[in-house]
């Protein structure tokens, strides 16, 4: 087997297993789901590219920083988003068939923000782990994940038992 | 409620409208952009050398200054040099040969790739880079064909009608000829015969000693040497047992012009290797317990 070959093998499987998770947390910080496969197809062939320069253990990690940085850059050169003039104060509360609006609320939060949420409670990553992959201190995402939990709680009433008070 | 259950909602948020699995084809391919467009980066030293050495040139048409020299290269061949990338090149090579092959030779069959030095030694696949010839090949010992790019400036030089001229006169060749492209190439054609050596190795059988040379040993070979630049050379060639001591008998398949064709693809082209680490000129393979050196 050539050496590309190989590489397209292991690429392959890598991102038959990691790309969709990848997508979901690109999802989360672009909002939507057409320009989070396209930041997140760039990041795989960012990564395709240095591929020889990664390590098995680290890859995924690595992976996710690429996307998180390529929806995080995305997201600067656009216009500010406008989604505070548009949500109400209170979510719709009462009947099930009035689902919550998570992502509405989701939107309320600025970018980065939302990158530490779907890191955090998403990808179930630790605060050193979130720290490292943002190249950010330890006590800033804290400090923003509780942030982040504020206005989640604020706009979804019906969420306020379900939001954990501490973050882990 | 815990930490889990906020994942628990995030996770139902992002199914709920989660579109098909996405596919590996597309960043693969743009990957495969990304690493050609760092070599092409990387190699710019290397393709302003083409340019210093006058090996990347305007396009040549007969007449040019120096009559055989064929001293520059085609456009299309150097923008195939700028994109080169040597991994590719065993399927590249072998997607282009055999084009051309199976339209006389249906069953071509499976195909061998090396890489040598300038030393003619097989190289790994680490050192592919380094390499001084690249070559496919196929069938075997009763009917082969070679492709092979190399750079070698003393078989690139040197007027190409005399050299036909005095093989034919010497009888090193039985039939030669010399072509020109629109783009500036030098096509030579020869046809002689061959007989094995230790080795692997052949040795071409004088026209004078044919009569006398043993028939089981004895080989016809068409080749065709295409120089596209002043070291930069093809060759491919057809070489099939001898069942007569007539050259007209041998059974090729595969005509001149088909030769021609694959010795004038522009896509079949290297960058001139490095220098040698050990005062060479060109970069040869030193093993554990060898010692090559120039100095």
């Amino acid at each position: 087997m050539t050496r590309r070959e190989r590489r397209e093998r292991e690429f392959t499987d890598f991102f038959t297993a990691h790309a969709p998770g990848l997508r979901r947390t690109a999802y989360l910080v672009v909002r939507d789901w057409h320009l989070a496969e396209d930041l997140t197809q760039q990041a795989m062939a960012k990564l395709y590219g240095a591929w020889s320069r990664t390590q098995e253990p680290t890859r995924l990690a690595y992976a996710r920083r690429i996307v998180v940085n390529e929806c995080l850059s995305h997201l600067r050169r656009r216009r500010p988003e406008t989604a505070v003039e548009t949500v109400p104060d209170r979510a719709h509360a009462g009947p099930t068939d009035h689902p919550l609006d998570l992502g509405r609320t989701l939107g309320l939060l600025p970018p980065r923000q939302r990158a530490i949420v779907a890191l955090r409670f998403l990808d179930d990553l630790s605060v050193d782990e979130v720290a490292r992959l943002l190249d950010i201190a330890d006590g800033t995402v804290k400090s923003q994940t509780a942030r982040a939990l504020d206005t989640l709680r604020r706009h979804l009433p019906d969420l306020v038992a379900t939001i954990p008070e501490e973050p882990r | 409620m815990t930490h889990d259950d906020l994942s628990t909602l995030l996770r139902d948020h992002v199914a709920h409208d989660e579109p098909p699995a996405p596919l590996p084809t597309r960043s693969i391919s743009a990957g495969r952009r990304r690493i050609r467009t760092r070599r092409l980066l990387a190699t710019g030293g290397t393709v302003a050398a083409l340019a210093l050495t006058g090996a990347v040139a305007v396009p040549l048409v007969s007449g040019d200054d120096e009559p055989g020299r064929g001293s520059g290269i085609d456009p299309a061949s150097a923008a195939a040099l700028a994109a080169y990338d040597v991994e590719r090149m065993p399927e590249l090579m072998d997607d282009h040969v055999r084009a051309v092959l199976e339209r006389s030779v249906p069953d071509l069959g499976a195909w061998t790739f090396s890489a040598l030095d300038a030393n003619s030694t097989d190289l790994p696949e680490r050192y592919w880079e380094k390499a001084s010839d690249l070559s496919v090949t196929y069938g075997g010992p009763e009917h082969q064909w070679d492709v092979s790019i190399s750079h070698a400036r003393s078989e690139a030089e040197g007027d190409p009608e005399r050299y036909c001229r005095e093989g034919l006169d010497d009888g090193t060749f039985l039939e030669c000829a010399v072509d020109r492209t629109a783009d500036g190439d030098v096509v030579v054609s020869n046809l002689w015969a061959l007989r094995p050596m230790r080795g692997g190795a052949s040795k071409v059988v004088n026209a004078s000693r044919l009569d006398a040379a043993r028939l089981e040993t004895l080989s016809f070979e068409r080749r065709v040497k295409v120089i596209k630049s002043e070291t930069l050379i093809t060759y491919a060639s057809e070489k099939v047992r001898a069942t007569d001591r007539d050259p007209a008998t041998a059974v090729f398949a595969t005509s001149y012009d088909d030769l021609a064709e694959i010795g004038t693809d522009p896509e079949l082209v290297m960058p001139v290797p490095p220098r040698g680490e050990n005062g060479c000129p060109t970069w040869t393979w030193s093993r554990p317990g060898e010692s090559v050196s120039c100095e």
